[in-house]
């Protein structure tokens, strides 16, 4: 019994480290193809990058790369622009068929997506910021 | 060596297709050898920054009474249609695409191909570009996606403020716009686009029946001098709420029309050909919309006035007073990945009155009005498919079309009906 009660705060704040440390692990983060690499932005830059309203980024025109579904992207996109990812596809689609934007390279998920991104120059894309190796990071959640 | 390096090169082009919900980006050839490393990283970024995108839409649309709104609509009709391929090619600070598009509404459109848009963007800075050739006109919240069946759950945007007949009159102009985006810091951005140019408007389109239902008649040629325009949009700190106002004039608006007319009670029927004429037709459009987790709200007012100069072998006959307001509120709701509903209220009101005194009945009085209060289901089958059903309730006997072809007096026509609309839609 003593035992146990000596051990349940043990298991208890070993379980919340835990939780704290995959909370750290899942930060979403804006990368970028190594090219970017001098580029940081900050959250209006953010926001107009990922909305087509800043086109290039060092001279480099921008690709966004999209996963269809990803947890980290979710929490980004709803961060800066308000939207889900199903509402930024909507979005960019509409910009797309009338002519006035670039449509991203869509990819069924985040491992895909980081790929992509680190072979198109001038790609970004959000990821878990664990998951960005090979990526040059752009901004944080 | 070089013919290999081409035909690998076409072949990854042609057959190295990666298809996504949006657009058909080419995937990019294997890098041609004996090339220097810049000209092979510029052919790898050309051929992945081709795109192409697409759709297919068949719907169907039935109303209860008499009135036939878009078409045949009393009897239900399938002539409710459109189609669209486009491809586009982007490199630095330039943009170059096209889009070919066609369409049936009714007596409308006819199938026939026509370029929707094509432009060449050139972008140098955030809060500078410059587009050119046949541009998407900016009004409003949805007016250049206005045949974009897949961006929303509504198979008619609210028919006040995009009356899907006047496509002429609203899809695109032949000219220049001036756009960009103006960062505020704490107070977000501004959105703003100035454009100047023309549209040629075809004599058997919606847009020539919209001008000409004061009187039934043919129209003969329909032209403007030009449309100046512009709009200037304000995304709030608030993130997902903006809102704006849009303005554009069609200056030195023109008919020349032929109708038949009993000029006094004892004479004949007689063919008269006369010309109407407006110096500018203004219209103005402010605009609120605010996305918010699964929720869009949105809601636009606008007005459009013109002062029309009617007449006859060049004999001044009438003037009279046009203004149309209108208004609408709507709200759509994501439910689940395959669910999406809408619903919107709708009303328009439009007047024209005679100015002083003539023989020939002109000027539509009294006022007519239409109330349409929507309800949309959209069903997502996958991420290319969708289907959507849509129910109004239609309160007035306004924007029914008198035409020679299809006579409706405003005495004939049910002031309160039912409309069914249901569409199918493909989209790459």
């Amino acid at each position: 019994m003593t035992v146990k009660k000596k051990i349940l705060p043990l298991l208890v704040f070993a379980v919340s480290l835990l939780h704290c440390t995959a909370a750290v692990q899942a930060a979403p983060v804006l990368a970028g193809h190594t090219g970017l690499a001098a580029q940081t932005l900050d959250g209006d830059a953010v926001r107009a990058v990922l909305l087509g309203k800043k086109i290039t980024l060092g001279g480099i025109r921008v690709v966004i790369v999209v996963a269809r579904a990803g947890d980290a992207q979710n929490a980004f996109l709803q961060s800066y622009t308000g939207m889900t990812t199903s509402q930024f596809l909507t979005y960019w689609r509409r910009l797309f068929m009338t002519g006035g934007g670039s449509a991203p390279r869509i990819v069924d998920t985040e491992a895909d997506a980081r790929k992509l991104a680190a072979e198109i120059p001038g790609a970004i894309v959000i990821l878990d910021s664990s998951n960005a190796a090979g990526l040059t990071a752009l901004a944080a959640n | 060596m070089v013919w290999r390096w081409l035909t690998r090169s076409a072949k990854g082009l042609a057959c190295g297709l990666a298809c996504g919900p949006m657009g058909i980006p080419a995937r990019g050839a294997d890098n041609p050898p004996g090339l220097s490393d810049s000209l092979q990283s510029l052919w790898k970024q050309a051929t992945t920054t081709v795109q192409f995108g697409g759709f297919v839409s068949q719907g169907f649309l039935a109303n209860t009474g008499r009135n036939n709104y878009l078409g045949q609509t009393s009897k239900g009709t399938f002539d409710f249609r459109e189609y669209a391929l486009n491809a586009s090619y982007a490199i630095g600070q330039f943009r170059f695409g096209m889009q070919v598009f066609g369409q049936k509404l009714g007596p409308y459109g006819d199938d026939n191909l026509e370029i929707d848009w094509a432009t060449a963007d050139y972008q140098p800075a955030q809060w500078f570009g410059l587009r050119a050739g046949r541009v998407k006109m900016p009004r409003g919240l949805y007016n250049e996606a206005l045949d974009l069946d897949s961006v929303r759950p509504f198979v008619l945007l609210p028919q006040s403020v995009y009356d899907a007949r006047l496509r002429d009159f609203n899809a695109a102009f032949n000219g220049a716009m001036v756009f960009g985006n103006v960062g505020l810091k704490k107070l977000g951005s501004l959105d703003y686009r100035v454009f100047y140019g023309d549209i040629p408007i075809a004599t058997d389109s919606g847009a020539s029946d919209y001008f000409n239902n004061d009187f039934p008649s043919n129209s003969l040629d329909f032209k403007m001098d030009a449309v100046i325009g512009g709009s200037l949009f304000w995304n709030a700190p608030l993130t997902g709420l903006r809102m704006g106002y849009s303005f554009s004039s069609f200056e030195n608006l023109r008919s020349t029309r032929e109708a038949t007319l009993q000029l006094s009670a004892l004479a004949p029927l007689a063919s008269v050909v006369g010309t109407k004429q407006t110096d500018h037709y203004g219209r103005h459009l402010f605009s609120i919309e605010y996305t918010k987790g699964n929720w869009v709200l949105a809601a636009e007012a606008g007005r459009e006035q013109a002062f029309y100069h009617v007449g006859t072998r060049g004999v001044h006959i009438a003037d009279t007073d046009f203004t149309s307001n209108y208004f609408y509120l709507s709200a759509a709701r994501r439910i689940n990945p395959w669910l999406e509903l809408g619903a919107y209220y709708s009303y328009s009101r439009d007047t024209e009155s005679l100015i002083g005194t003539t023989t020939i009945p002109m000027g539509k009085s009294p006022a007519l009005t239409q109330a349409d209060l929507a309800l949309s289901a959209r069903f997502d089958i996958n991420e290319h498919l969708t289907f959507k059903l849509e129910g109004h309730y239609m309160d007035g006997a306004g924007k029914i079309f008198d035409t020679v072809q299809n006579p409706q007096p405003v005495a004939d026509r049910d002031a309160a009906w039912f409309l069914f609309a249901a569409k199918l839609t493909y989209s790459f």
